[in-house]
């Protein structure tokens, strides 16, 4: 045999016994999920104590945070590469990189969710360039700070004092019932905001730019008659 | 090897190919030009990373042809008696080869690449809003190395095959990927019982479908960290270094 068809033979020798041994690896991994598990396509990330949760990146895959009795973040296990995270103060600082989908396309998106967040409480959320869905959340106060061409759909929050910052072109909608007693909004740029499923006593809305509020009849009479 | 013949190696192609050089140069603009076109123009059926599948097309596609173009002597019997006799070792023309259609293409192809791009984000009024195109996120620099693996397969494939290299080098890489991979399928169906893989990357991952959901198995960080060094590097290295053995094979 000629020396470039024998090292051409050990290459492929090598390659074969290398994809082999991988694969041994990668069944050590498997045998580790727990296929029973609603979640076993989620890994588990750990972090410290936080109160603020600030996420950039990519709207690709949808990013869930809701309010649980215990703090956990749970991955996408394809998209583990994708997540960088570090506390700064109590500041949870998360950028989620991967690729950028048309902001039409984000309504009513079958894709799971890439991030699941679930946290005691939080006193701030900034979410910028994201899709995002926030629910669950009953307490005091929270105040979301929306930036860049976020969109984030909020569901099921019972809030005392909520106020909702938005800039740029982001865009925020309250799809199933949530409820404030104070709901303040200050609205720049091009941002949006869906106000519909949203109950509240006193509303406090700041707009300048270009911004939009979109309202129902009823949304609409509601506020005239809170005005 | 001597230096000196390596850059005289390299001029020599310079000379004997500038003008073929500047029109692939220009025809490259165009090419990167229009599919940036196409995308601009059908943007709402694109969605997703956009830019990286045009860099991705430009790069394999020229860089493909242009690797294609070493030892084009080697397609004309007369031409290759005349390359085997050039005063330089195999082993220099072998690094010259590489040189010429790895750091230098790649120097001249990123430049053309993120001028165009460039462009394109200005006339399209999107520079501000969306940002340059980062080839170092989510580990895209590793198409590069990619690039360097599919570089030695094109090299080696000029000098195996003396005609229409090009098409026989893809329809082997083609059909050896295809193998590769259903030989990775069947090696972890084995290994695992009853499972369904719908999707492998042989080396690194695989997918397997559960109650309806695409579950992800990725190697673990430091076994990762072991595989890639010898994938990225080892790989292109032999195959150059067969693509060297075949050259004086021939001077034999």
């Amino acid at each position: 045999m000629k020396p470039g068809n024998m090292a051409l033979s050990a290459l492929i020798v090598i390659l074969l016994t290398s994809m082999v041994w991988v694969n041994t690896e990668l069944r050590t991994v498997y045998n580790q999920i727990d296929l029973t598990d609603k979640l076993r396509n989620y890994l588990s990330i750990d972090t410290d104590e936080y109160s603020i949760l600030k996420i950039s990146g990519s709207n690709g895959y949808p990013i869930e945070i809701h309010q649980s009795d215990r703090q956990e973040m749970r991955v996408l296990r394809s998209r583990l590469s994708q997540i960088e995270h570090k506390i700064h103060g109590d500041t949870l600082i998360i950028h989620f990189s991967g690729a950028r989908v048309s902001p039409s396309s984000l309504v009513n998106t079958a894709t799971p969710p890439g991030i699941m967040i679930s946290s005691t409480a939080l006193s701030e959320i900034i979410l910028e360039d994201t899709h995002n869905r926030v629910s669950g959340f009953d307490q005091s106060s929270l105040h979301l700070n929306l930036r860049g061409s976020s969109y984030t759909e909020l569901s099921d929050n019972r809030i005392g004092s909520f106020s909702v910052q938005a800039m740029g072109s982001s865009s925020f909608e309250f799809q199933n019932k949530s409820s404030a007693d104070t709901a303040l909004f200050r609205l720049k740029g091009g941002s949006v905001g869906f106000l519909e499923g949203l109950s509240y006593h006193v509303i406090e809305p700041i707009m300048e730019d270009s911004s939009l509020v979109v309202l129902s009849k009823n949304a609409l009479q509601e506020l005239m008659h809170t005005q | 090897m001597s230096l000196t013949s390596i850059r005289l190696l390299i001029s020599r192609q310079f000379k004997e190919q500038m003008r073929v050089y500047l029109i692939a140069m220009a025809l490259l603009i165009g090419l990167l030009a229009f599919m940036f076109l196409l995308i601009h123009n059908w943007r709402d059926s694109f969605s997703g990373a956009v830019e990286n599948g045009v860099f991705l097309i430009g790069l394999f596609l020229s860089g493909g042809l242009f690797t294609n173009s070493m030892f084009r002597e080697f397609s004309n019997n007369s031409e290759g008696i005349w390359l085997l006799n050039i005063p330089a070792t195999s082993m220099e023309k072998v690094v010259s080869a590489v040189l010429l259609s790895t750091v230098i293409f790649l120097a001249v192809y990123l430049s053309i690449f993120f001028l165009v791009d460039t462009l394109y984000l200005n006339l399209t009024g999107q520079a501000n809003a969306k940002g340059f195109f980062d080839m170092f996120t989510n580990g895209f620099h590793e198409f590069i190395l990619l690039y360097l693996i599919f570089n030695g397969l094109i090299l080696l494939g000029r000098v195996s095959f003396v005609k229409h290299s090009f098409l026989k080098s893809m329809v082997v890489i083609i059909a050896g990927f295809v193998v590769l991979n259903t030989l990775n399928n069947f090696s972890l169906e084995y290994m695992i019982p009853d499972l369904s893989v719908t999707s492998s990357m042989p080396l690194s991952s695989f997918q397997f479908r559960q109650s309806g959901e695409n579950i992800h198995v990725q190697l673990p960080a430091a076994t990762q960290a072991m595989v890639s060094p010898f994938l990225w590097t080892l790989t292109p290295l032999f195959l150059w270094g067969i693509t060297w053995l075949k050259i004086k094979e021939k001077e034999i």
